[in-house]
């Protein structure tokens, strides 16, 4: 018996002060969402003779499980990739209309104006309303073709963001992971540093899909695609280049000029929408409106206008976006007539016939078509996002049962350690007590 | 599994939002009753309901042409019938006009209506439906009088004057009125009448009943025409009558592809409502109770 038992108390007391200081830490940050939490790390500290020195604070661990990390970026990042790209092919099924009043219906009245025309071939209001019902549908694939063309447009408007937001997240990394280095070569608490670093890593993740690698020092790298994005305390930065053509793809690009392969995240579900959607969905588009065009041209040409004269090309233009009413076509110029007599419909009927062609080559099938693939596309884009983000859902669930607070744990861990603070100062006035006794009372 | 206070709340966060959602879809369906408004709704149906929908706009034209087309029957027919009754008159004309003991003020005046019966006979053949004749094919008039050869002319463009009665036929609702009038056949009704007036006026009973013969002719070329019309107007009304049931067909079944069903509508809102109410009220619940409560 000796003041051992004094310094053995002091220790005691020390670690349990310790403990309810990070027990406390913890229940403060119940709410906090990128906040993991933490555990006191106790040791008894050894004596070369007795039982025992005490007890020694050996530091605050971090709970954290890398593999569950990894998963919720990996699956945050296809998540996100593939709900923007349902958000996006759901704004193209808006723009095209309500299903009852669509391009197809505008089809279905332009045959239906031509049906009216043949039964009266003279009748200026009825050429009227088959130039202009041949004008709307005309304007409606314009309008459809814009609107594709917009959408894009903004997309890779946001694009410009994401990169913009990428690069300042790499140098946050790779700032961090310095300031983290020189913290904990001094054996400073890098906790928090640490919870704001896999912060900014969930945050590439959702970004572009980030991937990330703990290094030999500990230090986090970040690759995408392949490509690094931080090295060490080094980060890298990234550009755009590319129109969102088929020749020219939209792309990210490194500061070397390497193209770097992107499909998650939020800026892979921007690429694949632009580079593969949009181009597919103008194409499909196209095609529908040189069906359209060349089905009412072949069968406008095989009439005669009310002059007698053979009929002209109804429609022109290359594509969607160009397609319009022949301009040469006025009142006089409908070919409603077969033989040639201005009181004679049947070419004006004939038109009117080509409605029963639903075939993928007529007008009507052709359109029908179109609006029917958008639909599927869009369908299957919104049920992939929902798995993705059901799965991310989870991972983010495992993440937050690993790391996250439960407020009675802590509280019994304030309780355990409130005891060993009492038990501890106890064990203090204990021997302050023997002391006394040894020193003041023996000695009388 | 270890409960944390995050994963708890976000959790919660997450069923409530996601019952609220459920609940206003429901509530959506129910609203708007159409279970696909948008092709992404259901791509297959959309489709079939693209398909109905440009089939039913197709009946509704037809319907439309087969207005137009018992129009035109219906002026055929009734030009026609005046036309036999014209000619019958002209017939009993004849008869008085072939009576040896009248004068020839008496022939005159009986030449004379039988003018007038050519010219009512003319109004006939220009019978016109919305503007346009129906024996003239695709021109706007049948027929017209030549001052200076003193006789009826047809002016018609022979040619089909087709409606589309139905996605698989067309009917043509005009008549040529060359062949009714008897132009074809190179003796048309009004050469007749005017022979009939000429030979009333001469009093050349021979000719009189040559006329006659072949007024009687004419009368059998306009009443085979009348039986024409007659069968093409019941092939139209029957047309009609199936187009009616095709759309009541089609209607249905857009109603049971594209419509939501009441019943279940109304029942998804309950239930999903109930789910809501279940979710908050778990929300309520939910850290009400900690170990805070029983340590002091």
């Amino acid at each position: 018996m000796s003041f051992e038992s004094l310094r053995i108390g002091n220790s005691g007391l020390t670690a349990a002060q310790k403990a309810l200081d990070v027990t406390s830490r913890n229940l403060a940050n119940a709410g906090n969402e990128v906040y993991s939490r933490q555990r006191i790390l106790l040791s008894p500290v050894e004596s070369g003779t007795g039982p025992g020195d005490g007890v020694r604070v050996l530091g605050v661990e971090r709970i954290r499980d890398v593999l569950a990390d990894l998963t919720f970026r990996t699956e945050a990042g296809l998540a996100q990739s593939n709900s923007l790209r349902a958000d996006a092919l759901g704004r193209v099924e808006s723009g095209i209309g309500p299903l009852a009043g669509n391009l197809p219906s505008l089809v279905n009245e332009m045959f239906d104006a031509f049906n009216q025309l043949s039964m009266a071939p003279t009748d200026p209001a009825g050429r009227e309303s088959v130039i202009n019902a041949s004008s709307t549908v005309a304007g409606e694939f314009n309008r459809l073709y814009t609107n594709l063309e917009d959408l894009s447009r903004d997309m890779q408007a946001n694009a410009a963001d994401l990169v913009a937001d990428l690069n300042s997240s790499l140098k946050q990394v790779a700032s961090l992971n310095k300031v983290i280095a020189e913290a904990e070569a001094v054996s400073v608490d890098t906790s928090s540093l640490k919870d704001e670093r896999d912060s900014a890593l969930d945050h590439l993740a959702e970004l572009v899909g980030a991937r990330t690698q703990t290094g030999l020092g500990g230090e986090m790298q970040v690759i995408i695609g392949n490509y690094p994005g931080v090295t060490g305390e080094i980060p890298n930065s990234f550009s755009l280049s590319g129109a969102g053509t088929s020749v020219d793809p939209l792309r990210l690009t490194s500061s070397t000029g390497v193209t770097v392969p992107v499909t998650g995240g939020k800026l892979g579900g921007t690429l694949t929408y632009v580079n593969s959607d949009t181009l597919a969905l103008q194409a499909e588009l196209n095609a529908a409106a040189i069906v359209v065009r060349d089905q009412l041209n072949t069968a406008h040409t095989a009439g005669f206008d009310l002059n007698g004269a053979a009929g002209l090309n109804l429609f022109t233009g290359t594509g969607a976006w160009d397609m319009s009413l022949n301009a040469a076509i006025g009142i006089d110029e409908v070919a409603a007539s077969a033989s040639g007599a201005p009181g004679d419909g049947n070419n004006a009927l004939a038109i009117s016939q080509l409605r029963q062609d639903t075939s993928p080559t007529g007008a009507l099938g052709a359109t029908q078509a179109y609006v029917v693939s958008v639909g599927s596309r869009t369908q299957a884009a919104a049920r992939t996002a929902e798995i993705s983000q059901n799965v991310a859902d989870g991972a983010r669930t495992t993440r937050r049962e690993i790391s996250g607070v439960n407020i009675d744990e802590e509280l019994i861990d304030l309780i355990r350690y409130q005891r060993a603070y009492q038990a501890s100062a106890m064990a203090v006035t204990t021997a302050n007590e023997v002391l006394d006794t040894l020193i003041n009372r023996m000695l009388r | 599994m270890r409960v944390t206070s995050t994963g708890t709340f976000a959790s919660i966060h997450q069923a409530v939002t996601d019952a609220a959602g459920r609940a206003e879809r429901a509530r959506n369906l129910l609203a708007s009753g159409e279970k696909v408004s948008k092709a992404s709704d259901s791509p297959v149906d959309a489709a079939a309901l693209l398909r109905v929908d440009s089939n039913l706009s197709a009946i509704a034209s037809y319907q439309r042409n087969i207005v137009d087309a018992r129009g035109w029957l219906n002026t055929a027919d009734a030009a026609l019938q005046d036309a036999i009754n014209v000619l019958g008159s002209a017939g009993s004309l004849s008869i008085a006009g072939a009576n040896s003991s009248r004068d020839p003020q008496q022939r005159e005046a009986i030449a004379m209506e039988i003018d007038a019966l050519a010219e009512q006979l003319s109004a006939d053949a220009n019978a016109k439906y919305l503007g346009t004749a129906v024996f003239a094919g695709h021109s706007t008039e049948a027929v017209s009088y030549d001052s200076g050869t003193g006789s009826w002319l047809f002016t018609g463009t022979t040619g089909a004057v087709n409606r589309q009665i139905d996605a698989s036929s067309t009917m043509d609702v005009s008549l040529d009125g060359q062949d009714v009038f008897g132009f074809m056949a190179g003796d048309d009704v009004f050469t007749v009448l005017k022979d009939l007036s000429a030979a009333i006026r001469a009093g050349d009973t021979p000719a009189i009943s040559a006329a006659a013969g072949r007024l009687d002719a004419r009368t059998d070329a306009i009443a085979d025409a009348l039986e024409t019309v007659g069968t093409r107007t019941n092939a139209v009304e029957r047309l009609a009558n199936r187009l009616d049931l095709t759309t009541v067909d089609l209607s249905t079944a857009r109603a049971e592809i594209g419509e939501m069903d009441l019943t279940k509508a109304v029942l998804d809102v309950q239930s999903t409502q109930y789910a809501y109410e279940a979710a908050v009220a778990a929300a309520g619940q939910a850290g009400m109770v900690s170990l805070l409560d029983f340590i002091r």
